[in-house]
């Protein structure tokens, strides 16, 4: 079995204190999945789960006190955490691509596309700008955004919003890389545009080879465009498995929740389902299953100590009542 | 571009500007020598001013626009020499104090910030002289030094004893606009480093020196022009009390002295030609800010920046 | 007032819950540079009682005690701690004196700013239209020309057309007057922007529903959530006030000789120091430069400690 291209072993993630007798909480508690080359992994959780924390925790491109206190992340058999602020440069871009949620904040508006294309791709490559020039209008084509000669000398607000995730899309893939990370790529666009954009991201990196890791919120969004699943919860990745096997037979409380609360599974007239309460903040974490509060199943065992974690890549979910179904007849997770 | 309506109306604002300005300081000249108000209506004095006479001081006998001329190459230059310190200084130091805010020397160029809000002009200079001139005996007390004429620019540039002369007074005035861009520019640099724009380019691997360089310096420049323009007044004062406590042959001792001599003539002219210096100023950075023009609404937000027209 | 205390409790509510005095014994510089203020501020106040002579009382000069030096220079006058001016006056007490002025030109002058400020800026904000209008030009007009400019030039006048002797007499208020007038522009564009963004909140448009009247919104709904930016502008303003009457007294046009001041000992002092006489100047300016930065690093650590991002953290 080939190594996988993204490996995150134990990643635990913190804050650092802005006052310094206050002891710091992990964000992230113990993260371990794997990604495998052209592989297509959705990371659904809802917000403040951490999963754009993660994202950025890959990359290293922390921009308050957050810092990885412990933990591994093997990207094409390199260390992540163990690379100089240099080495991480070169990776980022070039071999992991980034996509952001919003185009509007994050495009620079007083650049025209043009200098943005050439700034990512010249950064990393040593070709002439006539050739950099060529790789962005190639680039361009292939997220279908049309006259991209005339679009290259335009600035990010003369474009429409499509247009402009497009042309994030086209950056992160100027350079070729094999792994894309799209934070929540969709979630500033209108329904019409989220699903053209989708599938021509899902269906680019199909076509190329990359590997995708999709954040969201929304389980019904990546349903038919994921080949794994990773659901998050509390700064922990609670299920993760193959998608079709994961939505058809979910294991763990959290995710049967998730997916009764789609609307698509409601009938007419019934009241939506809701997951009971809220995800715990970070000091009420502790040595117990994070989910214990809203979940209706929970045990004794649940509250005294934590579950353990999925570890490989078949479908997998952390809930004591998986490991100890022989005491528990009856109950169905 | 279709500048023409806006061109005129500036002119025209601009006109009853010093239209006003002229007959404000009509009424100073009654107030101050009433005999030569007296001597002279509201529409003569204006009509006069419009003719470019803008009459004679009591004090001097001799025209007034003359004397201000005169002395205001030695105004100008000091300025200038000050404002190059400013920029020259804050550009670099604010850059480094935003990148690298733990290092020892960056904390102490901070710190020297802090104290230099407090540190009042005239108490540098005091020390400066003190020290410099009465003490080591390195540098002149007063005064302009030797001067060159540039066709009829009287100039201290040029020679040692001038930029021995403009040393203390423009390093004294410099230090009180210093710590304002020093910290504005280092509040806007790590403003924009937090900003989404940034956090692409570093996910886009670009190196750190491009995103400070082409995200960071390029913001801070409209801020710094209108930062610039707002600290104009106070420029001024400053100079004006640096050409006491220096006896800087410039406009502002002309002005001074005419106010201890009740100088009315003198006073009303340099008041006139104060607003219209302004108003030429103001010009200015409009135009800076037109040529600019960036498109730079997402992530500016406009909190009012305490310690923005001060000392 | 039933409405007016009801309010007034919960801005109190609103300003504990920041907890101030926590925030400040946390942060040394803050806590000391406080400290000093406080004591300064003391010594302003019991200056009538504990100055060991009084600075404006002619009698008690003696041009025979002029120049003196202080207390660790040789040729010193045990009477007089840190020695005296070219009048014979001694330095400590002027000194005091001159603290003391400075203080309250300083402490009325930024109230007549902060009464004026925020009444324009709320009329500005809350009623729009011409008064917005007007009142915004005239502060444009005033920021373009910086209150330290037009305070020398409105005192220079004024001191040329009353003549010095005049003049002097009433240089006190008219310090006031002015350095107030200035300066009244920042409060009015922060209060506002403020208001501004205040305005079109529900809760605004509930009290209007209500029926109450406008003067009384203003006051009592909107001013109170956009109080912590006008304190710390007015702490700030005190040290800028400060400055520009001790840099109007150097030249003087500021307070009179008679009636001593920080910079003007400076100014009258200079002549002095360049025969050698140091003390006359730099001894008053380091006093205002103790009382000019304790009110700076006062002023900053309130901005920070009233920022609303901080509001219910643990300090």
């Amino acid at each position: 079995m080939t190594s996988p291209l993204l490996k995150v072993t134990d990643l635990h993630v913190n804050f650092i204190s802005r006052w310094p007798n206050e002891p710091s909480v992990d964000v992230l508690r113990g993260v371990c999945f794997e990604l495998n080359r052209g592989e297509r992994v959705a990371l659904v959780g809802e917000s403040g789960a951490g999963k754009s924390l993660l994202a950025t925790s890959i990359i290293q491109l922390f921009d308050s006190s957050a810092r990885i206190r412990q933990g591994e992340v093997v990207f094409e058999g390199q260390q992540l955490t163990q690379l100089n602020p240099k080495q991480l440069r070169k990776i980022r871009g070039r071999r992991i691509g980034m996509v952001f949620q919003d185009p509007m904040t994050n495009l620079n508006p007083s650049l025209t596309l043009e200098q943005q294309l050439l700034e990512c791709i010249l950064s990393h490559r040593r070709i002439s700008r006539a050739e950099a020039r060529l790789v962005a209008l190639h680039k361009l084509r292939q997220v279908h955004i049309p006259a991209p000669e005339a679009r290259l000398q335009q600035y990010p607000h003369q474009l429409s919003a499509g247009q402009r995730q497009r042309a994030t899309i086209a950056m992160a893939l100027a350079l070729e890389p094999t792994l894309i990370i799209a934070d929540e790529p969709t979630s500033a666009l209108d329904v019409t545009m989220q699903a053209e954009v989708m599938s021509l991201l899902t269906h680019l990196c199909h076509s190329n080879g990359v590997a995708l890791l999709w954040i969201t919120h929304d389980l019904s969004l990546v349903a038919h465009a994921s080949d794994r699943c990773l659901i998050m919860y509390a700064g922990q990745i609670v299920e993760q498995g193959p998608t079709t096997a994961l939505i058809n037979d979910a294991q763990h409380p959290y995710t049967q929740g998730l997916i009764k609360a789609l609307p698509q599974m409601s009938k007419p007239g019934q009241s939506l389902f809701q997951i009971p309460g809220q995800m715990p903040v970070v000091e009420e974490l502790g040595h117990h299953c994070a989910f214990a509060k809203r979940c209706e199943f929970a045990h004794e065992v649940c509250w005294q100590e934590a579950p353990s974690m999925p570890q490989d890549s078949g479908h997998q979910a952390s809930c004591h009542l998986l490991t100890a179904s022989q005491t528990l007849a009856g109950a169905k997770p | 571009m279709n500048y023409l309506p806006q061109l005129t109306q500036r002119l025209l604002t601009g006109s009853i500007t010093i239209m006003l300005a002229a007959c404000v300081s009509y009424w100073i000249l009654s107030l101050i020598s009433p005999n030569h108000a007296a001597a002279i209506s509201l529409d003569q004095y204006l009509n006069q001013l419009l003719h470019g006479d803008f009459g004679q001081s009591q004090f001097y006998h001799l025209p007034n626009l003359d004397l201000i001329l005169e002395k205001l190459p030695a105004t100008f230059e000091l300025v200038i020499i000050t404002s190059l310190i400013v920029a020259l200084l804050a550009l670099p130091l604010g850059l480094y104090t935003a990148i690298e805010p733990q290092q020892r020397v960056a904390r102490a160029v901070m710190a020297f910030s802090l104290l230099g809000i407090s540190l009042p002009m005239f108490l540098t200079g005091t020390l400066m002289v003190y020290l410099f001139a009465v003490q080591l005996n390195w540098l002149p007390a007063f005064g302009r030094g030797e001067i060159v004429w540039l066709g009829s620019w009287p100039s201290g540039l040029f020679t040692v004893s001038g930029w021995q002369h403009i040393v203390m007074p423009a390093t004294a005035v410099s230090l009180t606009l210093l710590p304002l861009f020093l910290r504005l520019i280092r509040a806007e640099l790590i403003q924009v480093m937090h900003s989404n724009p940034v956090r692409l380019a570093q996910a886009m691997g670009i190196t750190p020196w491009r995103i400070w360089l082409r995200y960071g310096l390029r913001n801070a420049t409209l801020p710094m022009i209108t930062m610039a323009s707002l600290q104009f007044g106070t420029l001024m004062a400053y100079t004006m009390v640096a050409e006491t406590l220096f006896q800087w042959p410039g406009v502002g001792s002309l002005f001074m002295q005419g106010i201890i001599r009740g100088d009315g003539p003198l006073i009303a002219a340099y008041l006139v030609l104060v607003s219209i210096m302004f108003l030429l100023f103001n010009s200015l950075t409009d135009l800076a800010y037109g040529l600019f023009n960036p498109h730079l609404a997402p992530w500016r937000q406009h909190t009012p920046f305490i310690g923005q027209d001060t000392p | 007032m039933n409405a007016a205390k009801y309010h007034g409790h919960h801005v109190w509510r609103r300003f504990r819950r920041q907890q101030l005095w926590r925030q400040l014994k946390a942060n040394k510089t803050a806590f000391v540079s406080a400290l000093i203020l406080l004591t300064l501020g003391l010594l302003a106040l019991l200056t009538p009682w504990i100055s060991p002579f009084d600075p404006t009382d002619m009698q008690q000069q003696n041009i025979m005690d002029a120049e003196l030096p202080p207390f660790w220079q040789l040729g010193n006058d045990s009477r007089f701690l840190l020695g005296t001016d070219g009048l014979g006056r001694d330095l400590l007490s002027s000194i005091l004196y001159g603290l003391k002025n400075s203080l309250w030109v300083g402490f009325w002058a930024v109230i007549l700013q902060f009464i004026l400020g925020t009444s324009l800026g709320l009329c500005a904000g809350y009623f729009g239209g011409w008064a917005d209008r007007l009142i915004m030009s005239l502060a444009d007009f005033q920021l373009t020309f910086s209150s330290l400019m037009l305070a020398i030039l409105v005192l220079a006048i004024t001191r040329a057309a009353m003549g010095a002797h005049d003049y002097h007499i009433w240089s006190p208020w008219l310090l006031v007057l002015v350095l107030g007038l200035a300066d009244w522009p920042q409060y009015a564009r922060t209060l506002r922007a403020s208001v501004l963004a205040e305005k079109h909140k529900d809760y605004i448009a509930a009290a209007q529903v209500l029926g109450y009247q406008s003067r009384h919104i203003m006051v009592f709904h909107i001013l109170p959530n956009t109080l912590s930016p006008l304190l710390v502008i007015a702490t700030w303003q005190i040290a800028h006030v400060i400055l520009a009457e001790a840099a109007l007294s150097f030249l003087n046009i500021g307070m009179p000789y008679a009636n001593p001041s920080l910079g003007g000992l400076m100014g009258a002092g200079f002549e002095y120091m360049l025969s050698g006489v140091w003390w006359i100047a730099l001894l008053p300016g380091l006093a205002l430069l103790i009382l000019l930065l304790s009110i700076n690093l006062v002023a900053d650590w309130l901005r920070d400690a009233l920022d609303p991002k901080n509001l219910g953290q643990r300090p």
